[in-house]
């Protein structure tokens, strides 16, 4: 069955994920400052996915927020102290870092491109569907909190042609709805 | 490490496991029988491993490889991104040095970095002990909840570096 993705590559797919994640956080939550997750979210498009999920998951609330204080070995050099606090100040109240629980939105969702990163990690892409799952799992959240959706085509020069399919790294701060904002 | 079910054969803790039977018996096991202890060990090896990381390491474990090395009967283990831990000692063989290049691939086929691999941790382990690469048996699982014990395809910066060079992949090249 074809899939609108079928012709983009995995880091493609993933600025897409991420632009989901924006609509998603500006929409239901626009009164908070989401710039440092932002930030750390589209350093995938421009970095290896061995390193950038090291430093994405110390953001994730799942890990985060298992930790009542700062924990110098499991985040120094991706967090500061006031990067910590500040993030448990941004997660008060909108999520309890539940892992793999759909109703707990905004971790589900910070989850995504962690997940996109990570799906294929060690093996090959084949026929895409892991990824294609990821995504449509991404817009159900979308779709569900009346939120429109991103347009693909923003990221279809990102071709599946590119690098085995994996796709050439790319800047792609310029789609960020957050970065662009201020 | 729980002993493998074939109850073939009796390990060691650690990274390396080394079978206790004699190693002419070893020598003679079929390519099915090493595919399905070498199988059991990893999924073992990776229930530990899962048990003993922490925070992001463990949100980050989804690969684990086991080697098996015929000649020895030696096993040998890796994880994904294994390459980062402290004290890690790259092989000449695999990442090349000053005077020759090594099997791995320049510049990564992929999204990850060269060497990230979880068979690169267990093949640069058994090459560090002195095992032939030629000798080498390797058996790759994805450890996530969802997959848990399923066979992972090697990637295509493995499939350049190790295929026709390793002895059997059981979980398939590119």
């Amino acid at each position: 069955m074809e899939n609108k993705f079928d012709s983009i590559s995995m880091n493609g797919r993933m600025a897409y994920v991420i632009m989901c994640v924006e609509a998603y956080l500006t929409s239901k939550y626009p009164d908070k400052n989401w710039v440092f997750v932002s930030t750390c979210m589209w350093k995938a498009t421009s970095t290896n996915w061995g390193d950038w999920p090291d430093e994405y998951s110390s953001i994730i609330p799942d890990v985060l927020l298992q930790y009542k204080n700062y924990d110098s070995d499991e985040f120094e050099g991706y967090l500061t102290k006031e990067q910590f606090l500040a993030l448990k100040d941004l997660y008060s109240g909108i999520t309890n870092g539940l892992e793999d629980d759909p109703t707990d939105e905004v971790n589900y969702m910070l989850n995504k491109p962690y997940e996109m990163a990570m799906v294929y990690e060690g093996t090959v892409i084949g026929n895409g569907q892991e990824s294609f799952q990821i995504i449509s799992q991404t817009e159900e959240v979308l779709k569900k909190n009346n939120i429109p959706l991103p347009d693909h085509k923003k990221v279809s020069f990102s071709s599946i042609k590119e690098l085995n399919g994996w796709g050439m790294d790319f800047d792609g701060t310029y789609l960020s709805v957050i970065l662009n904002e201020r | 490490m729980s002993k493998p079910s074939s109850g073939l054969f009796s390990g060691t803790k650690g990274s390396k496991n080394t079978v206790s039977n004699d190693s002419t018996s070893t020598q003679k096991l079929s390519a099915s029988k090493i595919k399905t202890v070498s199988h059991e060990q990893v999924k073992s090896w990776a229930i530990q491993k899962r048990n003993e990381l922490t925070g992001k390491a463990k949100k980050n474990f989804n690969t684990a490889c086991v080697v098996y090395d015929e000649k020895t009967g030696k096993f040998y283990y890796g994880r994904n991104g294994g390459f980062r831990e402290t004290g890690y000692q790259r092989n000449p063989i695999l990442f090349g040095d000053s005077e020759h290049e090594g099997l791995l691939p320049k510049t990564s086929l992929n999204k990850y970095p060269v060497g990230n691999c979880a068979e690169v941790e267990a093949i640069n382990s058994a090459l560090n002990s002195g095992a032939d690469i030629s000798h080498l048996h390797i058996t790759t699982i994805h450890t996530t909840k969802n997959q848990f014990g399923n066979y992972k395809e090697s990637c295509e910066n493995c499939t350049y570096a190790f295929k026709n060079k390793v002895k059997a992949n059981y979980s398939g090249w590119k």
